[in-house]
């Protein structure tokens, strides 16, 4: 019953919209042509009867006609173009010319709580409209910001579909969780998974403290703020679009095939004085390729939406339907999700607006095998997938790896997940200059896996003697309630905006989880704990939870829009610290200048736009576990006793927590400069950041003979991350061709200036036999890589014999360089050898317009960062095969000075800087054609417009990089641009369309 | 719906809209900022009942199951750098473990910092119980049987890390982030709180028969007291070493089980001449296992393990001629599993020969062969006769030194009294199969002839075999299947076995076995089988004569017995450092033991970063 109801009330709530009212009264006609403002026709203008749901639309002479009262106005509107309103005032002819809309003093910037002109920022802001995101095949939002926002840096985790990048905002200023906080709509979530590119009608990355300081101690990494689509009065548009394509993997490792693998085994053999692997390597041709084995080079991806929005004065909608799906380049892996949409806004009286903004996804996939990737490139090619009975062959015959056959052929690892995230919020305008908000939001997840093997004989070291199925549930629960008070005046000169505001919010995240095993058959339908055998089963169940609550304050002022000042503060009380250090406090301060609007730069006529800006502030970082203060006991540390050996209960403190913890404080200060030239057809920002974060909360290593399992959390770092951003664009154009480029670039200087009480340092990422990879330590850059710097090979004994080794050398093996020259080779040597943080990124966005034709290439770069392939550093366990790279070994004297003699550990495996790849690249990363056909084609079958377009995503990389990509994220921030084997990230064509109703 | 144009009345709603929130504030301001670990019981709540202060001291117990403490680094430190055993696995597996094979370790290497921080972990729970459980409101005898067995735990900890590294610092509570930078004691004082403990603990714990069958396992006072006269004999205080151990020996809890090789089966946990096992119990869900057997156990066909800790042919050949206990000790490739599954079929990549058989798990241990049920035997009744046999020898009692020892041994005799020199094995399937006689399979076949033995010396073989054709063809080069003893048919290894029981030495019996050769003919491919019969005659010996010398003769003797005795259970390298030879020793296998720094091993070098007030030990 309940369920109709609700179902009742969603429809009504969308026909009520549809039904906007109508007048009608003395008709004429009236007509004209639209035009840039150097002339051009604008073909497909809207041009509709304010107030009404009737309109029309320019044909390809930016020619129109429309049947109207004599007191109606008319309202132009164009993408890229500022709206216009003009009053028919009985006139018959009214050509109307649009400026483009990118006039900043116009456009409108979403910050924290609320809205600003551009032109009144004192803050960093980087804005990205819903044409740079839209139509880009890709089921995440952030995958689609890449190369956009100058100060961003966007590395994909994976290429694994529904896999989420790391986004860093300004370098990196923590040791702990470095991604920055997302604002959808209003609700602050971590997650924006859930979020489809098509929906989204602005983004803007907050980047100083002036920006950031209103999220207090959840804005320190920088924050996005996501604004959706609304619905706008007037007649009902549909959009709706589609696209289909493929992916495939356009960079494969080059591997040795199987007379390569057998000839480098032999030798590798010989040189550890192990008895010849294979009899005769010359009887092996190429053999199986693995790699392509296990990637699907047609992998489909496709995407379709359609978009209903409009609405009347009292009532706007938007309705969205989106379906997303991929095949991933690595076979059994995919995803696919549906989003419903529904951002309504009611008027309730001049004074009352109330609103909601909700999506509603549905996700499900399959994940690939685990270690798919690696397995493959590491698998004996000299065999066979199957033997000749068709059973799979037992790769490990030679000590190789599984066979990736098998693994795909018995992997089940199946997900599946709701998500449901929006606000409803009311708006109360009151006295005069008051207005009060009230907004909550609720952010609910729900996320199954279940992974079953089936009982399976490959081999000795790949089988399952029992089949197992482990289920795992996690829900979360995140509610935000906040509830602001906004005054604004402008008195004369004076212009003054305030701002205050208190937020709660709440969330709980629960697992799930469960196991058995021995269940009866393969079929699907079984894959439910309950058809397993109940003895041996497992169960875990665990939780977390935080809370918090926070007093916000802004204040806005600009003296003859030429002076700004903003001063904010919020306080915030988190669970997450105990309660001594509970509150924090964070303030920050910005000053303007809009030079250009002083009287002695009016006759200055080509700088339509000069500002200068500047602030400071302090922001906090509470991306910590909850409960670090709190010191909690370890369970299940059980012992055996009794005659029959029973388990017994054991549990003891094996942690020490610090009551003491507080919030890290990032403090920033940014100087920028606004620049518009030419009617702003030339627009740059530059800005130069100094962001320093102390009381890092960092687990300082202590000694080993306290005795705990891991050191207490302490704040005890500080982090200073200093640079340039730059974003300039150019519009150009002649007639029926307009073109724009765009270029973004930043700088990242990053630097540990503290780290525990004396001479600590972190150290990490942990690759086999080169034991730790990196360093973090006051004077570098955090998680630097640091190990031996190999100088050659030893072509000879006699080299050997004057050279300072690590003991066991031969020769063909790397000489290491004697760091600190005492003549011996000794951990003191290992030495600094780069860092896994990019010096410069860059990024290039082209568009191109001639008549009805349209491209757009989007290109980035990268240079100055150390990409680890550790891949290749991991052998030894057993036979693997080789990268191409390995046949340039040394191979008797004077046969390599680089590549050492072949073998499968030893000293060459202890040398970092072998496995040290520049990270520099250059990447075609988007490129899209189209072509809209002409107005009077569509206009004969009522549709307003439709476009065709094709686009290639990842077109080209150039790199020096070896493995599949140069970008590598995911790993903490103190072991990162790690390359363990990766899934690669794909390239995908596609064709897609659009079409406006 | 709202529809008042009136500022007043708009504002009063606000106004209620924000006192509203000012009520939630009031009320949610406690259920938002204080919240408390969900599902984890916290320090302030802990520590205040019977049953958590049993459940502190299980989790002091908990550690002797971890990686660190009872394995793979562990067995390196202790085993492979013997002469007992070998790395193990494939060469480039573990490089680690081959520099302490070798000794060309530095303080770098990761063993060192991993047993140091297991063991201190250790520490930290017992500290933390010894510390906490006085404070509790309880039953006193069991609050003190608590304490005592932490503070059991405690010097068993600092037991190996004395050994192991010298002078340790010595942690007695939990620190405070103030203390966190300690010195090293010396050797002696760790000692001495080594020595209290266990004198505390001895007070306090019952013996074995005084607990009841729910809490068998725990550390007695037996246990106390043997690792205590353990402690004394490498403190060479040999007065208290040999009260201690007799002390042991007379309290009748204990008694030599008389299968030798029942001891290392399931069925030998906890029996008769147990006093101190780390308990283990491989159920599904894995909380009560350890890692022991899988890094010990045959890498290859059954995969049972990581192949690691392999036996040398030295300590093969330190056995006594006909010495059933290598038997138990040595798992050999080709050998049928003691559970009689499979046989072993070793990874041709690893050439690895015999493998630690004391670990063995079966394979369809439930959670896996990482999960391993088997008990770690960490002190037995045997071990402590040899310690009170040391002991007497070092104070002068050699007759006592010579009962002690020859208990030992007249157990290891088991039922048997005289020897050819021989160890048989049932022929496994396979090798059957592979020399075309399934009828042999499960007969008796010569597996181990001690050298110079009368059954070496009358020529009969004992079982070869290689790999050819690319390590895919195994070819029995010759085995010796024994078919009859004296005329009478044998068809089992304990149908052998049950003949030779009524041997006497100096008999002489006539052994009748078929030779199957095999020859392989790399152009061909092809192999070629002969089988011929042999009859030898061969006059039996003495199966492990007691002990009748003196002198440095009994010394070596009681220092033998050791090594055969506790033959694969970690205890061969700190014996020879005790025994002040392990240089001679160890150099004699090529190893490049230096006197001036491998009688302890370095300080992990990462503790040395940490802790400023740490020294080195000296050499590192």
């Amino acid at each position: 019953m309940r369920y109709k109801q609700l179902l009742t009330i969603l429809l009504t709530l969308g026909v009520l919209a549809c039904l906007a009212p109508t007048s009608y009264g003395q008709q004429a006609t009236v007509q004209g042509t639209v035009t840039d403002s150097q002339g051009g026709a604008l073909p497909g203008v809207n041009i509709l009867v304010k107030g009404t749901t009737k309109g029309t639309s320019t044909n390809s002479e930016g020619h129109y006609k429309l049947t109207v009262n004599p007191t109606d106005t008319l309202v132009f509107s164009f993408v890229g173009f500022e709206n216009k309103e003009i009053p028919v005032n009985g006139r018959n002819t009214i050509n109307v010319s649009l400026k483009p809309s990118t006039l900043q003093s116009q456009e409108l910037v979403v910050v924290g709580y609320g809205t600003q002109k551009k032109s009144d920022l004192t803050g960093s802001v980087s804005s990205i409209s819903a044409e740079d995101v839209q139509n880009i095949p890709t089921s995440s939002l952030t995958d689609a910001l890449q190369g956009k926002v100058s100060g961003v840096r966007i590395t994909p985790t994976s290429g694994r579909p529904g896999s989420q990048p790391q986004v860093r905002i300004r370098g990196v200023g923590t040791l702990n969780d470095a991604s920055p906080l997302y604002v959808v709509d209003g609700m602050l979530v971590d997650d924006i998974s859930f979020l489809n590119p098509n929906n989204v009608k602005s983004v803007e990355v907050l980047k100083d403290a002036s920006a950031t300081a209103i999220y207090g101690s959840r804005g320190a990494n920088g924050v996005i703020i996501i604004t959706t689509k609304q619905g706008q009065a007037g007649k009902t548009q549909v959009n709706a679009r589609s696209y289909y394509g493929f992916q495939q993997v356009n960079n494969k490792i080059d591997m040795a095939n199987a007379h390569q693998f057998a000839m480098l085994a032999n030798e590798s053999a010989q040189n550890e004085g192990r008895p010849p692997v294979f009899q005769n390597p010359d009887q092996y041709g190429k053999g199986t390729n693995w790699q392509n084995l296990i990637m699907d080079d047609q992998a489909p991806i496709q995407g379709f939406n359609v978009t209903a929005s409009g609405g009347s004065k009292a009532t706007t909608y938007s309705l969205s339907a989106d379906f997303f799906k991929q095949d991933g380049v690595i076979r059994g892996s995919n995803y696919q999700r549906a989003t419903l949409r529904l951002n309504n806004k009611y008027t309730l009286s001049d004074h009352v607006d109330f609103g909601h903004n909700i999506a509603f996804t549905y996700n499900d996939g399959d994940q690939e095998a685990n270690d798919l990737v690696n397995i493959a490139l590491r698998a004996d090619p000299t065999l066979s997938p199957r033997n000749s009975q068709g059973d799979f062959t037992n790769t490990n015959q030679n000590g190789g790896s599984s066979n990736p056959a098998a693994s795909i052929a018995y992997n089940n690892n199946h997900h599946y997940g709701y998500h449901t995230s929006g606000n409803a919020y009311v708006d109360i305008d009151f006295l005069k200059n008051f207005q009060f908000k009230s907004t909550f939001g609720l952010d609910l997840k729900r996320g199954e896996r279940k992974i079953f093997t089936p009982e399976f004989f490959v081999s000795p070291l790949q089988n399952n003697q029992q089949s197992d199925l482990t289920v795992t549930d996690n829900k979360q629960t995140n509610w935000l309630n906040e509830n602001t008070l906004k005054y604004q005046n402008d008195i004369g000169d004076h212009s003054i905006k305030l701002l205050a505001g208190v937020t709660f919010q709440d969330f709980v995240s629960e697992d799930l989880g469960g196991s058995r095993i021995n269940i009866p058959g393969t079929d699907p339908a079984l894959r439910f704990l309950n058809a397993g055998q109940s003895q041996g089963q497992t169960n875990s169940n665990t939780s977390f939870s935080w809370g918090m609550i926070s007093y916000l304050f802004r204040a806005n002022y600009t003296y003859k829009d030429r002076y700004l000042l903003t001063a904010t503060f919020r306080r915030d009380g988190s669970s997450r610290f105990a309660s001594a250090n509970r509150w924090g406090n964070f303030p920050s301060f910005a000053v303007g200048w809009r030079i250009s609007n002083e009287p002695f730069m009016q006759d200055v006529s080509f700088v339509s736009n000069l500002k200068l800006r500047g602030s400071w502030g302090k922001i906090g970082n509470d991306k910590i576990a909850t409960g670090a203060a709190i010191p909690t006991v370890t369970s299940n540390l059980d012992a055996v006793f009794g005659q029959g050996q029973k388990i017994q209960t054991g549990a003891t403190v094996t942690e020490l927590a610090n009551p003491d913890l507080k919030w890290e404080e990032t403090e920033q200060t940014d100087i920028g400069l606004e620049l518009g030239l030419f009617d702003n057809r030339f627009t740059a920002d530059l800005d130069w950041y100094h962001k320093k974060t102390s009381d890092i909360l960092v687990r300082v290593p202590i000694p080993a003979l306290v005795g705990v399992q891991t050191p207490p959390i302490v704040n005890a770092a500080s982090v200073l991350n200093r640079g340039w951003d730059l974003n300039m664009k150019w519009r150009g154009g002649k007639g029926d061709f307009t073109y724009s480029i765009g270029l973004t670039g930043s700088t990242v200087h990053n630097e540990v200036l503290s780290l525990g009480r004396q001479k600590e340092q972190i150290l990490a990422g942990n690759v086999r036999n080169l034991s730790f990879t990196t360093r973090t330590v006051a004077g570098h850059p955090i998680g630097a890589f640091y190990g031996y710097k190999a100088i050659g090979v030893f072509q000879n004994q006699q080299e050997i014999n004057n050279s300072p080794t690590l003991g066991n050398e031969q020769p063909g093996d790397l000489r290491i360089a004697d760091a600190n020259g005492d003549g011996k080779i000794t951990s003191d040597d290992k030495m600094f050898l780069g860092s896994p943080i990019p010096d410069f990124t860059f990024g290039l966005n082209l568009s191109l317009n001639y008549k009805l034709f349209d491209a757009t290439v989007a290109l980035d770069a990268q240079t100055g960062n150390q990409v680890l392939n550790a891949r290749k550093a991991i052998r030894g366990f057993r036979l693997l095969n080789y990268d191409a790279s390995f046949l340039d070994r040394w191979h008797g004297q004077g046969t390599s000075n680089t590549e050492p003699r072949i073998t499968e550990s030893g000293v060459n495996y202890q040398i970092l800087s072998r496995f040290l790849e520049d990270g520099d690249y250059l990447r075609v990363r988007n490129v899209q054609l189209g072509y809209t056909l002409p107005v009077g084609v569509t206009s004969k079958i009522d549709v307003q417009k439709v476009r065709f377009y094709v686009n290639a995503k990842n077109l080209v990389t150039l790199t020096g990089y070896s493995g599949y990509t140069p970008l590598i994220g995911g790993g903490s921030v103190i072991a990162t641009g790690i390359d363990n084997g990766v899934y690669p990230v794909a390239s995908s064509y596609t064709i897609g369309i659009e079409l406006g109703f | 719906m709202l529809n008042t144009n009136h500022y007043f009345q708009r504002f009063l709603t606000v106004l209620s809209m924000l006192l509203l929130s000012g009520l939630f504030l009031s009320g949610c301001q406690d259920q938002l900022l204080n919240k408390k670990p969900r599902g984890e019981l916290t320090q302030a709540s802990f520590f205040q009942t019977k049953g958590q202060a049993i459940q502190a001291t299980n989790a002091a117990y908990q550690q002797l199951r971890n990686f660190n403490v009872h394995s793979f680094p562990w067995l390196g430190m202790t085993d492979i750098a013997s002469d007992d055993a070998s790395k193990g696995s494939t060469p480039a597996d573990a490089a680690f473990l081959s520099e302490i094979d070798n000794f060309t370790f530095d303080a770098t290497n990761g063993a060192f910092m991993s047993t140091w921080q297991a063991y201190y972990q250790g520490i930290y729970r017992a500290n933390i119980a010894i510390q906490k459980i006085p404070d509790i409101d309880m039953d006193k005898t069991l609050r003190s049987r608590l304490v005592g067995e932490n503070k059991f735990l405690r010097a068993y900890y600092y037991f190996f890390l004395v050994r192991a590294f010298g002078g340790v610092p010595l942690v007695t509570k939990p620190l405070k982030p103030n203390e966190f930078n300690q010195s090293k004691a010396t050797a002696d004082e760790v000692y001495s709180l080594i020595e209290q403990d266990l004198k505390d603990a001895a007070k306090v714990l019952p013996q074995k028969s005084g607990y009841t069958a729910n809490d068998i396992g725990r550390a007695t006072k037996g246990a106390a007291q043997g690792l205590l006269a353990k402690v004394y004999l490498f403190e060479k205080k040999y007065q208290e070493a040999q009260q201690m151990a007799e002390n042991v020996i007379n309290s009748g809890q204990y008694s030599l089980l008389p299968d030798y090789k029942k001891i290392f089966t399931p069925a030998g946990e906890n029996t008769s001449g147990t006093i101190f096992s780390v308990q283990a119990v491989a159920v599904e869900t894995g909380q009560g296992g350890t890692p022991y057997s899988v890094v010990q156990g045959v890498r290859g066909t059954p995969n049972l393990g990581w192949g690691f800790n392999n036996p040398t042919s030295q300590l093969l050949q330190s056995y006594e001629a006909g010495d059933p206990r290598m038997e138990s000790t040595v798992l050999f490739v080709n050998e049928v599993l003691p559970d009689g599954s499979d046989a072993v079929r070793d990874n041709p990549n690893m050439n690895n020969e015999r493998y630690n058989q004391k670990p063995f798990i079966p394979q369809n241990n439930p959670g896996g062969t990482w999960n391993g049920g088997a008990n770690i035997r960490r002190l037995r009744y045997s071990d402590v006769i040899l310690i009170a046999a040391e002991a007497a020898y070092r104070n002068g009692d050699e007759s006592t030194a010579r009962k002690y020892v020859n208990m030992v041994r007249k157990r290891a005799r088991g039922r048997q009294n005289a020897t050819v020199g021989l160890q048989v094995e049932p022929v496994a399937n396979f090798v059957a199969d592979t020399v075309g006689m399934h009828s042999v399979s499960g007969h008796p076949f010569i597996r181990y002839i001690t050298s110079g033995s009368p059954a070496d010396n009358i020529g009969l073989k004992p079982f070869d075999w290689s790999l050819q054709d690319n390590n895919s063809l195994m070819v029995v080069n010759d085995i010796d299947v024994i078919q009859s003893v004296d005329g009478k048919t044998v068809s089992t290894p304990a149908e052998f076995e049950s003949e030779m029981k009524s041997k006497q030495p100096g008999n002489t019996i006539s052994i009748q076995v078929r030779r199957i050769t095999q020859t392989y003919d790399s152009n061909s491919g092809n192999t070629s089988t002969n089988t011929q019969t042999v009859l030898v005659n061969v006059t039996t010996e003495q199966l492990l004569p007691d002990i009748t010398s003196s002198g440095q003769n009994l010394l070596d003797a009681i220092w033998h017995e050791r090594r055969v005795e506790l033959g694969m259970e970690q205890q061969r390298f700190f014996d020879l450092q005790r025994e002040g030879r392990a240089g001679k020793v160890l150099r004699a296998q090529g190893k490049n033991y230096d006197e001036n720094k491998h009688n302890v091993y370095p300080i992990p070098q990462q503790e040395l970063d940490l802790d400023p007030n740490l020294e080195q030990n000296s050499g590192y």
